[in-house]
């Protein structure tokens, strides 16, 4: 396949799942990103944050071709959207799983029919086998087997985000994008969506992008950190990076009163 | 654990194509048997091979192994598949030179947890038969007792709140009868001139069998200005403006607007559906004096073409036909009309559920109700008029 072939290593021979190059998005006269690069490694989870309004949500959203570029190129799983065919982009779509900030479920669907909306689209499947996938994906999530024939509406915030993550491993991605997946959960239901999302990594081989605020989720269960800001990525690397970083709101952030706190808990739990 | 590249055997996610996606058993003499699956056991192929699988389920219950060595590639769904199998097999050993495979098979329960299923006896055919009367009995009850409420809040005025003689905010009133009254102005102009032209055509070729042509005025007149005009502007206006109330009122219910409202301490009767109730029924009547001139110009200008009766004969037919009481018959009605058209809209749009489907029900049921009760009480006007010779 040509997606192989197009496909490069990254510096200590990993491959690079997604890679944005000096990527820029406006609307009329304002700029929001300006020449942004980043790559995503296979099986990492990259932590994304940046101050509210920096483009966070702009950069998934382009990534995912919701919102126009002006230039710049965008390669998911080696493939440059834009130059393949319908086929290959039916395939390339396959192969990512997206849960939206507030879970975007299809309010008509119960949560069963919306795990298998993409399955009925692109697989083969006999029914009841569906069902039983679907199943599966509801008991990987951590939710009860109750909430299969519940509608969206009768979910709570937390059962929404699982039933949202289900509905995009649905296919079992190869890239998925979370955003802000532990906002509006209580901490110790965010602690284990940082545990699941951790484990289906390690099972399945998941490549994660996650934008969070979540300092827990960024100390416990991210590989690396980017942080955008200033209309690019500011600076990218592990958590360590982020702590050894100069930049004013970088050093806000990971080194202020509520990140403190999560260091030494880290640091007393090494000892 | 990461995945490791320079590691070639591990291709959980390989996209190299594999077309065999079949798998073998292996007996001989009844003893040493393995099932060998290969190729890619993936979602997008499994189904090729699942038939096979469940068939060997249904034979084979003696000990055998699971060999995963030739599978290319896997996922939740094949590992899914595979897993259900061994669990219907029984007494089986698996082996795999991919570890990633075996963790994965691993990762999956044996056996999907069963929802708590609760016994729902079936009714008898006599409660299957009636419970969606009496639902449905309950649910015009409700409804109606829903209306009342909302026009009693409605009569009791907008929100009343501390310190404050009236709530009543006159920019959303006057906005509300731009959007519901200037702005269907021209529909409303064109719909009635087509009616009214429309009417008086085939009045003046049935009358003409009878020599009595210059009565199309008499018909035209009394139809329009009695019945007609507010009942197709009352229509027009249950589908234009009846909709939107029900939509608007029904995404804020859904995205808990409404709610928000209530916690303020605001009513979202008063905050909501007053102003629109009462630019309905400021609109509404303006609306159907608009829309009996234009049918009368419509009727003036088809039986000039057909008939030849000029604009003065017209007027003057018009003045003997029609005296006051036939406009004020009309007139009267127009502000139940859109009482009506808004308090069932309103009602419509807090009944609104979470989903986007039953948004687009109630919106539907709004129009549909509403047209059915204006032409309801059209007739029992029409009733009532008779009754009181007016």
């Amino acid at each position: 396949m040509t997606a192989d072939a197009g496909r490069e290593a990254g510096e200590d021979g990993r491959e690079v799942i997604l890679s944005v190059k000096d990527l820029t998005v406006g609307f009329g006269s304002n700029i929001v990103l300006d020449k942004l690069n980043l790559d995503i490694y296979r099986g990492e989870i990259l932590g994304f944050v940046g101050a509210s309004g920096t483009g966070k949500s702009v950069l998934m959203r382009t990534v995912l071709r919701l919102l126009p570029r002006r230039s710049g190129s965008i390669e998911i799983l080696g493939v440059e959207y834009d130059a393949v065919s319908e086929e290959e982009r039916m395939e390339l779509d396959m192969r990512l799983g997206v849960l939206f900030q507030h879970g975007a479920l299809f309010s008509a669907l119960t949560v069963k029919e919306n795990i298998q909306v993409p399955m009925r689209e692109y697989l083969n499947l006999p029914q009841e086998l569906m069902d039983e996938l679907a199943r599966l994906k509801i008991d990987m999530v951590g939710l009860a087997p109750e909430a299969a024939d519940k509608f969206p509406s009768e979910l709570s915030g937390g059962m929404i985000k699982r039933a949202a993550l289900a509905r995009a491993l649905a296919l079992d991605p190869d890239l998925v994008f979370l955003d802000e997946p532990t906002s509006g959960l209580d901490p110790i239901g965010a602690a284990e969506f940082d545990n699941l999302i951790a484990k289906l990594r390690d099972t399945l081989g998941l490549t994660v992008y996650m934008v969070t605020h979540d300092l827990d989720s960024l100390f416990s269960v991210c590989d690396r950190i980017a942080v955008l800001g200033k209309k690019k990525v500011l600076v990218e690397g592990t958590i360590e990076d982020m702590l050894a970083c100069d930049d004013e709101w970088v050093t806000s952030y990971f080194q202020g009163k509520r990140a403190r706190s999560i260091v030494r808990e880290d640091d007393e739990k090494a000892s | 654990m990461q995945p490791s590249p320079e590691d070639p055997t591990d291709v959980t996610r390989s996209q190299v194509k594999t077309d065999t996606d079949v798998q073998l058993a292996e007996a001989d003499d009844g003893s040493n048997r393995a099932y060998r699956f290969s190729g890619d056991w993936r979602s997008v192929s499994i189904h090729l091979a699942t038939p096979k699988l469940d068939a060997f389920a249904a034979k084979g219950g003696e000990p055998a192994e699971v060999d995963l060595s030739d599978v290319t590639a896997m996922d939740t769904a094949g590992a899914w598949v595979i897993r259900r199998f061994m669990t219907q097999i029984g007494d089986v050993t698996l082996t795999s030179d991919k570890p990633r495979y075996l963790e994965l098979l691993n990762a999956l329960p044996e056996k999907l947890p069963e929802p708590a299923s609760e016994d729902k006896k079936p009714g008898s055919l006599f409660v299957r038969l009636f419970t969606p009367i009496g639902n449905s009995v309950v649910s015009a009850w409700e409804d109606t007792i829903a209306a009342m409420f909302i026009l009693g809040s409605a009569v009791r005025g907008a929100q009343l709140k501390l310190g404050r003689q009236s709530g009543l905010s006159p920019a959303a009133i006057v906005s509300q009868i731009d959007r519901m009254g200037v702005q269907a102005v021209p529909i409303i102009l064109l719909m009635s001139f087509l009616i009214g032209a429309i009417i008086a055509q085939q009045g003046a070729f049935q009358l003409r069998y009878f020599g009595a042509e210059l009565f199309v005025v008499d018909l035209v007149g009394i139809l329009q200005l009695r019945e007609i005009g507010v009942l197709l502007t009352a229509i027009m206006i249950a589908g234009r403006s009846g909709s939107a109330i029900t939509a608007e009122i029904g995404s804020m219910k859904m995205r808990e607007e409404i709610d928000a409202l209530k916690v303020m301490g605001l009513s979202p009767i008063g905050v909501l559906v007053f102003p629109r109730l009462v630019a309905l029924t400021i609109a509404l009547p303006l609306l159907t004096i608009i829309a009996n001139f234009a049918a009368l110009t419509g009727a003036a200008v088809v039986t000039w073409s057909y008939s030849g009766i000029t604009f003065a004969t017209f007027l003057a037919r018009l003045q003997e036909a029609v005296d006051f009481s036939s406009v004020l018959a009309g007139m009267i009605k127009a502000p139940f009309m859109a009482l009506i058209i808004g308090v069932v809209a309103a009602v419509e749009g807090l009944k609104v559920g979470g989903s986007a489907e039953s948004l687009g029900k109630h919106v539907t049921q709004s129009v549909v109700k509403s047209i059915f009760v204006v032409i309801l009480v059209d007739g029992l006007f029409a009733i009532f008029y008779a009754a009181i010779n007016f």
